[in-house]
């Protein structure tokens, strides 16, 4: 499972990491959180919105948290000290 | 450093990283330093005026906002020595190799580290320079601020000057910053004495988290979050290791170092000032202006020695944070324009020169169409930094098998993203007059 998902986090969308992506989609989904939040505390709208981002940040954290595993982009790690 | 004393300092590090714990913390401590000079620049006159601001409003509830806030800042701060030590690259440079320019030069170094803390130093003299008024008038002396930023100018520009010259000149640096830490320490505790504590009190608000309900809650929860560690802050902390030439086996020195550099000083202090001012004020009117509320508090307090030490303390906070400002802000603008950090450079010297225009704060107080432009620009641009970090320390090509290895450690990171990103749109909200 943990070797699954980082080949898919490292895994390329044209030049980007597929990582990349989806931490600028956590910054989205967070958009419409904090829109959710205003609309059902301070447009009396319903809370919907709120807890389907809120669901999202939650499922977009647990899968960016799985550690880069590609032990192969070791050997392009020029800057290491040791 | 050098080599023989560098060889040295390693040696023992590498016996002290296999000895019992006790041995092990006894032996670090001697090594300890760039954590304090982070924790100085935290230190500085906007946590003060929050911490003091919240205690006199919600009493002891609040206290827990500077101690789960320095622990959420953690996560970045030990991705700051994981860049530090296993790296050839300083942060800002591996940002302008792995994710351009925009987000390592410009985002990071010139808005979060130079162009924030130029600005706020008018905070800092504007707390010192009144402190210090307040401070003569107690015996009688008439020291206006006009006159008395000389003495802010004199405690902090000579060391925040010398920083970086070598390992001496460091090493002294970081133990100026040690003692002013424990000035703070010592006069606040003497201020909580004389105010008197409830211990439970203190201990619950500290640990137990409570927000209000609703949608105040919220907007204090995600405030708080990020109200004492910013990304200056996460920076200082990467650049003070990096000045004391930290390398893979000072690691765990680095851990502790920031426990009791770092999460201990800035907790307590910060802890010790909320509870004078709940104390103080709680139940009762308050004024809302920081430096009258200091005045008010200090009025309530029974012994002249103590006033003064309260004073002291306010000053080693100015006087701390001016010295942690300046450095990074020096440093941040030499990598932002690729030039080496050498301190007898003419970047380096202006950035240090420049932090002091802070002066300015004991005539004017603070500039607040600055403090607003920059705090802006700030929450606009700090969840940059924060993904930039995250993703850096998941990429192999730049920490190879040092990458974060721990899930839990990555949510802890993410959870930090999630709250800049999260402090952006609320600001973005509020602006468009939607977040109220």
């Amino acid at each position: 499972m943990a070797k699954k998902m980082s080949a898919f986090l490292e895994s390329h969308v044209g030049p980007i990491r597929m990582r990349s992506v989806l931490t600028l989609v956590l910054c989205a989904v967070n958009f419409v959180l904090a829109y959710g939040i205003c609309l059902y505390y301070l447009m009396d709208g319903g809370p919907v919105l709120m807890i389907i981002s809120l669901v999202l940040t939650v499922a977009l954290v647990l899968i960016l948290a799985f550690p880069n595993q590609e032990v192969q982009l070791d050997e392009q790690a020029e800057d290491l000290v040791d | 450093m050098s080599q023989n004393a560098n060889l040295n300092e390693l040696q023992h590090l590498e016996q002290l990283n296999k000895a019992p714990l006790l041995k092990r913390w006894l032996g670090y401590s001697k090594y300890t330093g760039p954590a304090f000079m982070e924790a100085v620049t935290t230190l500085g006159a906007g946590s003060f005026a929050s911490v003091a601001s919240m205690g006199a409003a919600y009493g002891y509830k609040m206290l827990w906002i500077p101690f789960y806030s320095y622990l959420l800042g953690m996560f970045m701060l030990t991705l700051g020595t994981k860049f530090a030590v296993h790296s050839k690259l300083d942060v800002l440079t591996a940002q302008n190799k792995y994710q351009g320019r925009l987000v390592g030069s410009v985002v990071t170094g010139l808005i979060a580290c130079y162009v924030g803390y130029v600005t706020f130093t008018f905070g800092q003299y504007a707390l010192g320079t009144d402190a210090l008024e307040n401070m003569f008038a107690l015996v009688n002396i008439n020291c206006p601020r006009s006159v008395n930023w000389i003495i802010i100018f004199a405690l902090s520009f000579p060391f925040a000057w010398m920083y970086g010259k070598n390992e001496k000149a460091v090493r002294f640096v970081e133990n100026f910053c040690k003692i002013l830490v424990a000035v703070m320490l010592v006069v606040f505790v003497a201020v909580i004495c004389v105010t008197g504590v409830n211990w439970g009190a203190l201990f619950s608000g500290l640990l137990i988290p409570t927000l209000p309900s609703g949608m105040e809650g919220i907007s204090t929860g995600i405030a708080a979050l990020i109200s004492v560690v910013a990304v200056g802050d996460w920076c200082q902390y990467h650049y003070a290791m990096r000045q004391r030439g930290f390398t893979p086996v000072h690691e765990k020195l680095a851990h502790f170092d920031l426990t009791v550099g770092g999460l201990m000083p800035v907790t307590l202090v910060l802890t010790f000032v909320g509870v004078a001012f709940a104390v103080t004020f709680s139940g009762g009117s308050f004024p809302d202006d920081t430096y009258e509320l200091a005045n008010a508090l200090v009025g309530a307090i029974p012994s002249l020695a103590i006033q003064i030490g309260f004073y002291i303390g306010v000053l080693a906070i100015a006087v701390s944070t001016m010295i942690g400002m300046s450095t990074i802000a020096a440093q941040s603008l030499c990598r932002a324009f690729d030039k080496p950090l050498d301190p007898h450079s003419k970047l380096w010297k202006f950035g240090i020169i420049s932090t002091q225009i802070g002066f300015l704060g004991a005539f004017i107080g603070k500039p607040m169409w600055a403090v607003i432009l920059v705090a802006g620009l700030q929450s606009c641009f700090s969840w940059v930094s924060g993904s930039s970090w995250f993703l850096l320390s998941n990429d192999r090509k730049f920490l190879g098998k040092h990458v974060v290895k721990n899930y839990l450690f990555n949510v802890g990171v993410l959870i930090s993203v999630v709250v800049l990103n999260l402090t952006f749109v609320t600001f973005v909200l509020t602006k468009l007059g939607v977040w109220a």
